[in-house]
């Protein structure tokens, strides 16, 4: 009797340690299982931080674009993850974390450039396509890689759209900036020193600041010292709206022009106010003016569901996930991501800037930077109706020169 | 770039401004310290916290100097409430306790004022009548800033007034250099404590309320300037209402001569300055106690 109970015993322990085994692996398969049902995007934002409204607007476009898209692709549901990525590192961990344990094929990246290049190291060895929101030219530059693509016009495009414009409608002879110390002040700054050389203009100098200065008066009074026509500030953000704002408190319009670059679109402004933004020239990637049928839409549909005129951030977020959800579908596979890339390559479309199209030697999204002048409160519409658009234009390097090797 | 007297005049005024703000800030931290032995990690938050009150009611009322009044009250309600819930229970104990526990209510209210705020940023004007700039030849100093000046240089003064002049600031005195002695003779410590830490989160939320027009609001800047504050009270010393002063104008003046021809180090010599001081006199400018 005892060696019969023995032996179920020892039968049961064994199916029992199988079952245990089984469901192990079943467990670690689930992801993988899952992953194919479903794709699925990381949206790796700021959300805290100086640039945390940025990564709120961002994470409202990508919203917006999957649910345009129906919330499907290829009969499959689009799954969203989102985290915070305040720096480099955080954004290497999180995107880690992202691809080995939720299956991640695909992630949307802004707004630091330092942050989206760090990820894009990363997303290449994984082979995850990267969509980045982000200005630095080495992006699409000597950094780009075959999974990376970048809707912004980066810096070289940026400035010989604006400076120029600058020039002509502030008669401006000589400059002096006040820049952001890493890579994608570092690129504005190159770049616009190279354009003021080009028309024969001189370059008093440069400040560099932290990033999420809070005290500017340092920077002002060397600004003021020099006695410039005109400041150029290329930082962005809270930065920029620090920075202006403790610049105008000092006097500084009173003695010389002021120009943003790089500017975050309507939530700075409404950050700064119409007084103080009142004809000074601010550089964009986008306008909610801009006329076309695609923006008309977009506007509306935000306006609908946030009550609010949509912010750059959100336009920008929204336009590329969208497009990355149509080189999925034009690829026909959510697992293979080269195929993706492929399809994401010359694909052409009618966009919130008008004509787009993502060139296939760098990855990089080909269309309009804008110039836009600030109204003055008499010559406001409505309460948010901020700026003019006053030109707009295509800068980029030719293929050969971008440094890019695919 | 030529750095010529110009600048320097321009920045050195600039200096004491920013060091009015660190003066503020530390006159409420040495009181704390000094006179409860409490090293207060919260300090900071009650500067946010009067910075957000600030954005609410200006927003709300469009009206500066009311938020003047009232934020300093609400600041100093909420600290004389943690202060008798929480911190009482922790005195005696060791001070990594309340060490814990002032970090502790520091990251909770941040993370409160997230919840009701959001991560972003936010920003007010000055009042109308102080959005100019004074121009004295080639000299400028925004009207706001000449404010802050003034107004922090005759608060000060009135502390100084009701520390050396009146009966609670001398049993705050007293009690910063011996504190069982205070008790022995009778006086109502647990009062004292309540109202010293009143008036010190008043000052803090205070300094917030001065400080946003010029510098804008996050729910993170409590980190950005706590460890300056630290540092002021240390140069000037432990529990010393004129090394809080002293430590304060140092520290602003050196952070903005450095910004001119260094931006980058700008941080970093405040604790040069600190090391230095320390190396020379080990318990501070005016320190008082080990």
């Amino acid at each position: 009797m005892k060696g019969v109970l023995r032996r179920v015993f020892l039968v049961m322990a064994g199916v029992g340690i199988i079952g245990a085994a089984m469901l192990g692996a079943m467990g670690a398969g689930a992801p993988e299982a899952l992953a194919q049902e479903e794709v699925i995007v990381l949206n790796a934002a700021q959300l805290s931080g100086t640039y945390a409204e940025t990564g709120r607007d961002q994470s409202r476009g990508v919203k917006l674009a999957i649910e345009e898209f129906g919330g499907t692709v290829l009969g499959k549901k689009i799954k969203l993850i989102e985290r915070d990525v305040p720096n480099p590192s955080e954004a290497i961990k999180k995107a880690k974390e992202g691809v080995e344990e939720e299956g991640v094929k695909f992630i949307q990246v802004g707004t630091s450039s330092g942050v989206a290049l760090a990820l894009m190291e990363y997303a290449k060895t994984q082979k995850v396509v990267v969509g980045v929101l982000a200005g630095a030219d080495s992006i699409t530059g000597d950094a780009c890689n075959k999974y990376t693509f970048r809707w912004q016009v980066p810096t070289y495009g940026a400035i010989r759209e604006v400076v120029p414009r600058i020039i002509d409608m502030y008669k401006a002879n000589t400059f002096f900036t006040i820049t952001p110390e890493y890579v994608f002040g570092q690129d504005l700054l190159r770049n616009t020193e190279e354009v003021l050389k080009e028309k024969g203009k001189k370059f008093l100098g440069n400040v560099f600041h932290p990033l999420g200065e809070t005290e500017y008066s340092q920077y002002i009074t060397k600004a003021m010292a020099a006695k410039p026509d005109c400041v150029l500030f290329l930082n962005f953000g809270d930065d920029t709206v620090n920075a202006v704002k403790q610049a105008v408190s000092f006097g500084m319009k009173k003695q010389s022009k002021i120009a943003i670059v790089w500017g975050a679109g309507l939530t700075q402004y409404k950050a700064m106010g119409t007084k103080l933004l009142e004809d000074v020239i601010i550089g964009g990637q986008y306008d909610h003016t801009v006329d076309t049928p695609v923006n008309k839409k977009l506007v509306e549909v935000y306006k609908k569901k946030y009550n609010e005129l949509i912010p750059y951030n959100a336009a920008s977020a929204y336009q590329q996930t969208l497009v990355m959800l149509m080189a999925i579908k034009k690829a026909g596979t959510a697992t293979d991501t080269l195929r993706v890339v492929n399809a994401w390559e010359n694909i052409e479309y009618n966009g919130v800037t008008g004509k787009e199209v993502y060139r296939a030697c760098d990855h990089q999204c080909i269309k309009n930077y804008f110039t836009l002048r600030c109204k003055k409160e008499s010559e406001k519409k409505f309460e948010e109706d901020y700026t003019e658009l006053v030109g707009a234009s295509k800068h980029f390097l030719d293929c050969a020169k971008t440094g890019c090797k695919m | 770039m030529e750095i010529n007297l110009n600048l320097v005049a321009v920045q050195i005024f600039n200096g004491i401004v920013l060091g009015m703000i660190y003066v503020m800030l530390a006159m409420g931290l040495t009181i704390v310290w000094g006179m409860m032995d409490i090293i207060n990690f919260s300090h900071g938050f009650f500067y946010t916290l009067g910075a957000y009150f600030a954005y609410t009611l200006v927003s709300a009322t469009g009206n500066f100097w009311l938020a003047l009044i009232v934020v300093p009250v609400g600041t100093a309600l909420i600290g004389m409430a943690l202060e008798r819930t929480l911190l009482r229970k922790l005195y005696g104990l060791n001070i990594l306790y309340q060490i814990l526990m002032t970090f502790g209510i520091a990251l909770m209210g941040r993370e409160i004022i997230i919840i009701i705020y959001g991560p972003i940023g936010k920003s007010f004007f000055p009042p109308r009548a102080l959005e100019g700039t004074f121009f004295l030849g080639s000299l400028f100093f925004p009207q706001y800033r000449v404010f802050l000046l003034l107004l922090v240089a005759l608060i000060t003064f009135g502390m100084y007034l009701f520390i050396e002049k009146t009966k609670l600031g001398s049993i705050i005195r007293a009690g910063t250099e011996d504190k069982e002695m205070v008790s022995s003779l009778g006086i109502n410590v647990s009062l004292v404590f309540l109202l010293t830490f009143g008036l010190a989160m008043a000052i803090a939320g205070l300094s917030g309320v001065l400080a946003s027009p010029m510098r804008g609001i996050n729910p993170f800047m409590d980190w950005n300037i706590l460890g300056i504050c630290f540092a002021v009270v240390i140069i000037g010393g432990m529990g010393s209402f004129s090394g809080a002063v002293f430590g304060g104008l140092i520290v602003g003046v050196a952070q903005s001569l450095v910004g001119l021809i260094w931006p980058s180090a700008s941080i970093i010599i405040i604790f040069i300055v600190m090391s230095a001081i320390l190396l020379i006199k080990p318990r501070g400018l005016f320190g008082v106690r080990d």
